[in-house]
């Protein structure tokens, strides 16, 4: 008796079984939705933009925007997905803002003069310049291909956008998981 | 002779499966044979004083890797356990130290040494409640840089530490790797594996320690 031919990895109903981190459900449409999100990463792509710079939020509002390749949730988290769109509302801008830093001005990163969006196509709101600059050095140094595990920072910034400010209790909760088995403790 | 006899069918099929093949690769008929020839004709009330001659299972107890570090009670300890519990020691203690104090988690802190351990921790009350009233303080962008060094280190104090500022990145780096760089030294570096966990350690905990230095300045 074959073992491959009970199994059929293609099926779509085993997908969710495979491919699907502790702790998030996933249908079959949600699979076919990271799946389409995943088709649009660019990692690997061809260098696409000449110019990067950062702007302050208010200037980029009004700007076209560039879907950012940068995949943090092809995982099937909401990161991956292109059915989340949110706009910057003062409630939403509150939400971000960090504590060290009271009243921020949000800055974006811009290629070729169109404003960056995350992965979820969230604005990227950036509380601090620095924070701004140093991912468009990170865009910045792309060579001929695009190449996300090269940028870090991007990573965590759109990280930050799509997943934690969508759920901080799950992401407080991850960490206080971490107490009961730590690893220093032990 | 012993007849074969196999319970459940999956392993009876296995087994046929396996004598069509080379013998040299028949694990689980050895297995089965190991089985019924061993241990079912030692009688039940010959187990106990048998029990110090079967030192293959037993004897791995002690440096089992899903229990805690070196030395175990009744354990003698080979030097090179003594060399990484120093080294735990070493970069850990201040950080327990840290969270002990009044200003973080206060006293309360489980630590566990040299005992079987392989349920969670128990800390106190007060200690789970402190922390939770940090870590539920934080922003999304602490919140964020506190969880990637928490995975990254396997240990929420390490995050913590970082996140107060007692930790630097160095350091953080330093307190995440102490087993498997002991494990680089004694054995060597296995090219695509340990660089690679290093440098994706390396990358994640200082990258969240940027995002924070980079909220401070505005």
């Amino acid at each position: 008796m074959l073992l491959s031919r009970s199994v059929n990895l293609a099926r779509p109903s085993l997908l969710p079984l495979l491919s699907r981190p502790f702790g998030i459900t996933a249908d079959n449409a949600r699979v076919e939705e990271v799946r389409a999100a995943a088709a649009d990463r660019l990692q690997g792509r061809v260098k696409f933009f000449k110019a990067v710079g950062i702007k302050t939020l208010g200037e980029s509002a009004s700007l076209p925007s560039a879907f950012s390749p940068i995949s943090a949730g092809v995982d099937l988290s909401a990161a991956g997905t292109k059915a989340k769109t949110t706009t910057l509302t003062p409630e939403r801008l509150a939400s971000l803002t960090p504590r060290s830093v009271p009243t921020p001005a949000f800055h974006t990163v811009v290629l070729d003069g169109r404003a960056l969006k995350t992965p979820a196509k969230n604005e990227l709101a950036l509380p601090t310049p620095a924070l701004a600059h140093l991912i468009a050095h990170e865009w910045d140094y792309q060579a001929s291909h695009i190449e996300p595990s090269s940028m870090p920072m991007m990573i965590l910034a759109s990280t930050v956008l799509d997943q934690t400010s969508a759920d901080k209790d799950f992401v407080r909760k991850n960490c206080m998981n971490y107490l009961f088995n730590d690893t220093i403790c032990k | 002779m012993i007849r074969y006899v196999s319970k459940p069918r999956g392993v009876g099929r296995r087994c046929a499966a396996q004598n069509t093949l080379r013998k040299t690769s028949a694990q689980n008929n050895r297995l089965r044979t190991t089985c019924l020839i061993r241990i079912s004709l030692i009688p039940p009330s010959f187990l106990p004083s048998l029990l110090p001659s079967l030192p293959p299972a037993l004897s791995l107890s002690p440096t089992d890797s899903l229990l805690p570090p070196s030395p175990l009670p009744g354990y003698h300890a080979g030097s090179d356990d003594r060399v990484l519990r120093r080294k735990q020691k070493g970069l850990w203690e201040p950080l327990l130290e840290f969270v002990g104090s009044d200003s973080v988690l206060g006293e309360g802190v489980a630590v566990l040494d040299g005992d079987f351990v392989l349920g969670s921790l128990k800390h106190s009350d007060e200690v789970v409640r402190r922390a939770k009233e940090l870590v539920w303080g934080y922003d999304v962008w602490e919140l964020t840089a506190l969880q990637a060094v928490t995975m990254e280190a396997k240990s929420l104090l390490v995050g913590l530490c970082v996140l107060e500022g007692f930790l630097t990145a160095d350091a953080a780096v330093a307190a995440s790797r102490v087993e498997e760089e002991f494990s680089v030294e004694q054995w060597g570096l296995v090219e695509g594996g340990h660089d690679m966990d290093r440098l994706n350690n390396d990358v994640q905990i200082r990258a969240a320690v940027l995002l924070l230095d980079t909220l401070k300045m505005n």
